[in-house]
């Protein structure tokens, strides 16, 4: 403190919580979860190895380290929906291979859903599938049921299938159905991850159940009589536990909200060990954010001003951009454009920011009420991206001044907004002089790592990495990027697995061998050529393994749920060396996609097309998007090559997250953090990447998903 | 073999606009430290002489503690639209009242969007006594409104002042307000949400 600026206090503290990494995914308060409510073993909603027939919170992901007789597992589990729920799992088993006592790596996949909501005297049903597209060691299926007794006491009882019947089974009941049930098929071929259909709820079935005890706030007691038998793991040449008894007990202990650290004693005599970290894209730190306030609106009281009509002079116009750029650099944006007419004025914007796009435009809007002259009424608003306009939102400045304290301010100002197509709005608009051409750097570390490699399960490279960009002109940008490791262990991956295919992706990790790679060095051109269409056209080094040219053309009305694209590549490998050299493959590869927004935040995606080894098919994606950030989903490609030849998990799939910094820090930051989880690269149904496809750069500054954040447009 | 790339954040970059990663991380390790704590309300209030109010250029000021967590601060006035007159604190959290009835925060964090207090207001205006109906609105993690609707009552408390509890589903809260022999509100301790708590505010 000094003798000229008084003590004049803060209200405001950092927020602060862990930083963006699959495994501290574990943050943020939890609300409205049955106490009675942990997770098995095998990072599933339940009790030890046994499911319940609860389903965790709506949207919460758990990520489940477990240890239990040489099986290590790691699981990611998502509440797809209030009853869907989804996992994926990847497991460790010592000396599986029984000639060389070699251990396994597997990769498995759930579904469950939850049939039947607990009632005041009826339980509970859900239905699941365990290990259902995967080499099937961990295969089984159950209903199980579920109640209360009390708020703190939950019991299960269940029947089940595959490792749910092996302990104690009997002939399947569905055999009254049908003959067939009372036998369960061999999987079927070897590659594993093809949907094992014709074994579900098949062979001997099996009972099981438990209890599950909230004994205080944190600590959460279970027993369970277990109907999986674990006879893979007890074959004789494994011999990896000695089983016992089939009752375990175990207890969970919620060490914080995000954090859950579990003990078992299994079958008789083995002990388990789990950690579990939990976080819910539904409830981030801070809701609604604890960024800077707004400047507030400022009413107009120059009634004189108001019948002007004529346009402000230039040397006022450049006054009022460059009051406007200021207030708008003060909260984080950047003023691209501005036209200033007597009564009505387009601003363009760009906004780094703030995820909940209409934050942006109503801290836009306010700044504007106090820079512009009293006679403009209608202020349209454009968002750009890589310099184009995505979308014109037309707010009328006497509904500011009406509607800023107003108790239902936001949905009178959604409802009394017009959202129009942007292509065009900018024509006579005068662009901010330091953007064209503007040049820019960044120097930044970096983490790049790589999964499932059996000789090597998590290998991770650390560097540093220097970005560059020059833009041009709006929608002319060269960029590019050098990452140079420092340390890691990428190089070291010497597996070359054979591939029938011509080797589009499986040399990644030669790629990955180089400490100074030229990761991307294009030149990118978007446009707007007519109202709802975008163009995108990059050319040059488009990602570490591809060099060409690729396109894209979007249609997308402003107000459209479906949205229609194609985009056509024409690449060809690049070195390994990671400089500027090519190698002789080359491919033409290209696919028309339709995007759709269900509502309800999920969003689907079908492309099809041909992909980088000439194979020729279609991928599916399903993604749920948070208005606040957060991405998961997931993709399946199946194309032409025969699961044989595709090789280890017949075909393309994988999940992608994308969690925004925000949630942890609290206050607004665009930056969000993207994880895609392939669990096995192969050669099929792979895409080249190229960065800036145009759908998700447009998409939240459209109708409906902008109406998603409108809530914050008086933020 | 599959691979994970995790987007580590921006570091340094000639583009103010993103922040660089070692601020950001200056940020986290000043987060994790434990935070100086600001002045307290006295503090501030005896420091603001008649030379530091003309500082603020003469704008109206008044002093503000919250309670979730214990930091206090001044308020100048920022904005006046129709009725609602905006303060804000110098590092930008900003309260909006009408006639004296807290009806907005932001930059707290879970913060009051709107409330419609208008009967509350008017039978403080009067300074006399009754039941009113409040309505509320807050953000959810979810960038969505959600409305907290409350009946309240107001009571003499005191010689110059009023308290008004209120209760709503879940949630009750107790206001006061302390007026001059002119009639206006010159203190008063408000609810803002269930995660802030009370503010507190009196005018310089």
């Amino acid at each position: 403190m000094t003798a000229k600026t008084p003590p004049t206090g803060h209200l405001r503290r950092s927020f602060f919580l862990g930083l963006a990494c699959l495994v501290t995914l574990a943050a943020g308060p939890l609300r409205a979860e049955s106490p009675t409510l942990s997770y098995t073993s095998f990072g599933t909603p339940g009790l030890i190895d046994m499911p319940t027939a609860q389903s965790a919170p709506d949207a919460e992901i758990a990520t489940t380290l477990s240890y239990f007789a040489g099986s290590t597992r790691g699981t990611l589990s998502f509440q797809i929906t209030p009853r869907l729920g989804g996992s994926f799992r990847y497991t460790r088993i010592e000396d599986w291979v029984i000639a060389t006592g070699e251990e396994t790596y597997d990769r498995s996949f759930d579904l469950r859903y939850r049939l039947i909501d607990e009632g005041r005297l009826r339980p509970a049903v859900a239905v699941g599938l365990q290990d259902f597209v995967g080499t099937g060691i961990y295969s089984g299926e159950y209903i199980a049921a579920t109640k209360h007794l009390t708020p703190s006491l939950a019991v299960t009882g269940g029947i089940g299938w595959g490792r749910f019947g092996s302990f104690d089974g009997f002939t399947n009941p569905l055999g009254a159905i049908d003959d067939r049930f009372e036998t369960r098929p061999q999987t079927s071929g070897t590659t594993g991850g093809q949907i094992e259909s014709t074994k579900w709820f098949r062979g001997d079935a099996a009972l099981f159940g438990g209890v599950s005890w909230a004994a205080t706030d944190r600590l959460t007691l279970k027993a369970e009589y277990s109907s999986d038998d674990y006879t893979l793991e007890r074959t004789q040449g494994r011999d990896l536990f000695e089983r016992t008894s089939p009752v375990s007990v175990g207890m969970d202990y919620r060490l914080s909200d995000g954090v859950r650290l579990q003990g078992y004693v299994m079958h008789g005599t083995e002990v388990g060990l789990a950690a579990t970290f939990v976080t819910n894209p539904r409830f981030p730190n801070v809701d609604g954010g604890a960024g800077a306030a707004p400047v507030p609106v400022q009413p107009r009281t120059n009634v004189g001003g108001l019948t002007a009509s004529q346009a402000p002079t230039a040397r006022q116009q450049a006054r009022i951009r460059e009051q406007t750029a200021t207030l708008l650099a003060a909260d984080g944006m950047t003023l691209e454009a501005m036209r200033i007419d007597a009564r009505s004025t387009t601003v363009s914007l760009r906004n780094t920011r703030y995820i909940a796009r209409a934050e942006a435009i109503g801290r836009t809007a306010r700044i504007l009420t106090r820079t512009l002259p009293a006679s403009v009424e209608a202020i349209t608003i454009v968002p750009t991206e890589n310099g184009i306009p995505l979308s014109a939102v037309t707010l009328q400045r006497s509904d500011l001044e009406e509607m800023e304290f107003a108790p239902d301010g936001a949905w009178q100002s959604y409802a009394r907004a017009q959202i129009t197509d942007a292509a065009g709005s900018l024509d006579e608009a005068i662009y901010q002089g330091e953007l064209y051409p503007r040049f820019q750097w960044s120097v930044a570390p970096y983490v790049n790592a790589s999964y499932f490699d059996p000789d090597s399960p998590v290998r991770l490279d650390l560097g540093v990495a220097v970005g560059a960009s020059y833009d041009f002109a709006p929608g002319l940008t060269a960029a590019g990027r050098v990452e140079q490791r420092v340390v890691g262990n990428r190089d070291e991956s010497t597996r070359n697995d054979p591939s029938e295919l011509p080797r589009v992706r499986s040399d990644a990790n030669i790629y990955a061998k180089e400490d100074t790679a030229l990761k991307f060095l294009t030149l990118a051109h978007y446009s707007r050529p007519a109202s709802d269409i975008y163009a995108r056209a990059t050319a040059g080094y488009l990602e570490t393994m591809y060099f060409g040219l690729s396109t894209e053309l979007l249609w997308k009305p402003v107000a459209s749920r479906l949205a229609l694209g194609v985009e056509v590549n024409e690449v060809r490998q690049r070195d390994f060396d990671q400089r500027f050299g090519l190698r002789d493959y080359q491919v033409t590869t290209g696919h028309a996609t339709a995007y759709y927004d269900f509502g309800n935040s999920f969003y689907g995606r079908l492309s099809a097309g041909r992909y980088l080894a000439k194979d020729w098919g279609a991928t599916f994606a399903l993604d749920r998007i948070f208005a606040n950030g957060w991405r998961l989903g997931a993709y399946a490609t199946l194309t032409d090559v025969p699961f044989e030849e595709f090789g280890e998990g017949s075909f393309d799939k994988g999940i992608q997250i994308d969690i925004p910094l925000q949630h942890f820090l609290g206050r607004p930051t665009g930056r969000i953090s993207g994880v895609k989880i392939q669990p096995i690269l192969r050669d099929g149904g792979a895409q080249v990447n190229v960065r800036g496809r145009l759908y998700d750069t447009l998409r939240s500054y459209h109708t409906p998903e902008l109406a998603r954040s409108w809530g914050r447009f008086w933020r | 073999m599959a691979v994970l790339t995790i987007g580590l954040l921006g570091g340094c970059s000639n583009d103010a606009s993103r922040p660089s990663q070692l601020a950001q991380l200056q940020q986290v390790i000043a987060a994790l430290g434990t935070p100086e704590p600001g002045p307290n309300a006295g503090q501030i209030r005896d420091s603001i002489t008649p030379e530091v109010q003309a500082q603020f250029g003469g704008a109206e000021l008044q002093i503000a503690a919250i309670e979730k967590p214990p930091l206090a601060s001044v308020l100048i006035e920022v904005g006046q639209n129709g009725p609602v007159t905006t303060f804000t604190t110098p590092d930008g959290v900003s309260f909006g009242f009408r006639n004296g009835v807290l009806v907005a925060t932001r930059g707290l964090g879970n913060d009051l969007m709107s409330a419609d207090a208008r009967q509350t207001e008017a039978l403080l205006m009067t300074q006399g006594t009754g039941n009113t109906v409040r309505i509320h609105r807050f953000l959810d993690g979810q960038d969505q409104l959600f409305v907290r609707s409350f009946v309240c009552q107001i009571t003499r408390a005191g010689p110059q002042i009023f308290r008004e509890t209120c209760a709503g589903k879940e949630i009750q809260f107790e206001n006061t307000y302390r007026f001059d022999l002119a009639g206006q509100i010159v203190s008063s301790r408000q609810w803002i949400s269930p995660e802030r708590g009370y503010v507190t505010l009196e005018d310089v």
